[in-house]
């Protein structure tokens, strides 16, 4: 279980979150929606302590990681893992280095294993040739996209954050992904949360969804709940789609 | 003021941080040995220009003075004397500042903004250790390797030069070489070698991993790179020069 309390954060003199609050149950798919600039990645990033809160609350699990160090992150990063908005592979190292990343203190065989079940996972394993060997530019963004999903997914964390998983893909590609974090989460019992602009993929892959408007949820609910909802800011998502 | 007193902090600071991990450096060795190998080779060639000719300009000056004198026979001491204690250290050191410190500051700074480091840390690692331990300690040891090099290849660009150019014979030049570089003069090129080289280690990875505010940071990162190693370099010649002197004053060596 996740639950944000009262989250507030600024940056400078412009107010990002505006006391949110929202709780995200253990297992389910949960899509965070809203337009540019509402706080969506402020908060997922609030979750592995990359931000540091104004005031207000966070819980993991009953753990309450508000006020968390640096050090007292690292096992919470464990549990969460996060998938950036860009692939974020580190350039100067290879697939395999950038793969075992999360890894690095497992024997050889174990390593070996778990990538190959990650690469399976994200539909990789037979499709890029001498795939280990190369180095993340020699790939496409949909590949090196997969393959930092397949890096999060080593460490084997209970919780996946998705930072907008589908920008800059093309639309067959961003169905796959949103099948891939269904498969995933269903498949592995992961809990998912996803932050996203894309309603039409997040109403079919989402158990849940909230849309955040100036750092508030303003609406929260099933696919079902969100496509009938009145609420504006909803409703301005929903005729985007029918346009 | 304020400001300058605020960023030599944050460099102090930074700089515990990175002498802090020193023994990360073992963990990241494979790191270390790739970044050490490439900034050596990729310098090599800057390095070999700038000793070259550092030296090959100094000595026509030196000849073109002395030789009104009738006193060609001590180019060769003067030249390398000069060339090892002030010129040759400080060309040198902003032409690497310039290609390795800009480089590395750069590199960093993208990784930053592409949220490579970011990634790092979340995977449990510490970005410190991971990305800038291996790099410092290559820019650093390489920069000082470097100068060294740069040093010996410059006092054979000014024994080329003039036996090119006014013929005087490579016998001739190097026969002065020792009485007048030698003992402190040494020291003082070894020294200002070893701070220079730690001192840009230290800026291009400080500021590289600082970067804010996408490719126009990186930007920022790599001008306040080369300004800070350029103004670094100079007061830290000065500094450097004054305690070796004092030092071998005392000594009664000078």
């Amino acid at each position: 279980m996740i639950r944000f309390q009262e989250l507030r954060k600024s940056f400078g003199s412009k107010n990002i979150l505006n006391g949110l609050d929202l709780e995200i149950n253990t297992g389910e798919v949960f899509f965070i929606l809203g337009r540019s600039g509402t706080g969506k990645s402020v908060a997922l990033k609030h979750l592995v302590g990359l931000l540091k809160a104004d005031s207000g609350k966070i819980w993991i699990d009953d753990e309450e990681i508000s006020n968390y160090s640096e050090q007292a992150f690292y096992p919470i990063r464990r549990k969460c893992g996060l998938v950036f908005q860009l692939p974020a592979l580190v350039d100067s190292r290879n697939h395999y280095e950038n793969l075992v990343l999360g890894i690095r203190h497992l024997p050889i065989e174990e390593k070996k294993n778990k990538i190959e079940w990650a690469l399976e996972a994200v539909g990789l394993e037979k499709l890029i040739p001498n795939l280990f060997d190369r180095f993340p530019p020699s790939i496409s963004y949909g590949e090196q996209k997969r393959l930092a999903l397949a890096r999060t997914l080593l460490p084997n964390p209970e919780i996946l954050l998705y930072d907008e998983p589908t920008t800059g893909l093309d639309p067959k590609s961003s169905v796959h992904i949103h099948k891939l974090i269904r498969g995933i989460s269903l498949n592995e019992g992961k809990t998912s949360v996803v932050v996203s602009h894309d309603m039409r993929n997040a109403l079919a892959t989402a158990d849940r969804l909230a849309v955040l408007d100036a750092g508030q949820v303003v609406d929260l609910g099933t696919p079902e709940q969100i496509l009938a909802s009145k609420v504006p800011m909803t409703a301005a998502f929903l005729e985007d789609l029918k346009a | 003021m304020k400001l300058a007193l605020k960023n030599f902090k944050e460099h102090f600071l930074f700089f515990m941080e990175l002498v802090k991990r020193l023994p990360q450096l073992f963990v990241e060795r494979r790191e270390f040995l790739l970044q050490f190998a490439d900034i050596g080779f990729r310098s090599l060639s800057t390095t070999i220009t700038a000793g070259l000719f550092t030296g090959a300009i100094l000595a026509l000056q030196f000849h073109l003075q002395l030789k009104d004198f009738g006193a060609e026979s001590l180019l060769g001491g003067l030249n390398t004397s000069g060339t090892i204690r002030e010129v040759g250290p400080i060309l040198i050191a902003f032409m690497l500042a310039g290609k390795v410190g800009a480089f590395t500051s750069a590199e960093l700074g993208t990784m930053k903004v592409t949220d490579q480091i970011q990634a790092v840390r979340c995977l449990g690692l510490d970005p410190i250790s991971f990305f800038v331990v291996p790099r410092f300690w290559a820019v650093a040891l390489n920069a000082v390797l470097l100068l060294i090099f740069g040093l010996v290849v410059s006092v054979l660009g000014g024994m080329i030069a003039v036996w090119v150019t006014a013929g005087i014979h490579p016998s001739q030049y190097l026969l002065m070489i020792e009485r007048f570089a030698s003992g402190p003069s040494l020291v003082l090129a070894v020294s200002k070698s070893i701070v220079f080289g730690f001192l840009m280690g230290h800026i291009c990875c400080a500021n590289g991993y600082w970067t804010e505010g996408g490719t126009q940071g990186v930007g920022e990162a790599v001008k306040k790179t080369a300004v800070q190693s350029m103004v670094a370099i100079v007061l830290a010649d000065f500094f450097v020069t004054h305690l070796v002197t004092l030092a071998f004053f005392i000594g009664g060596m000078v």
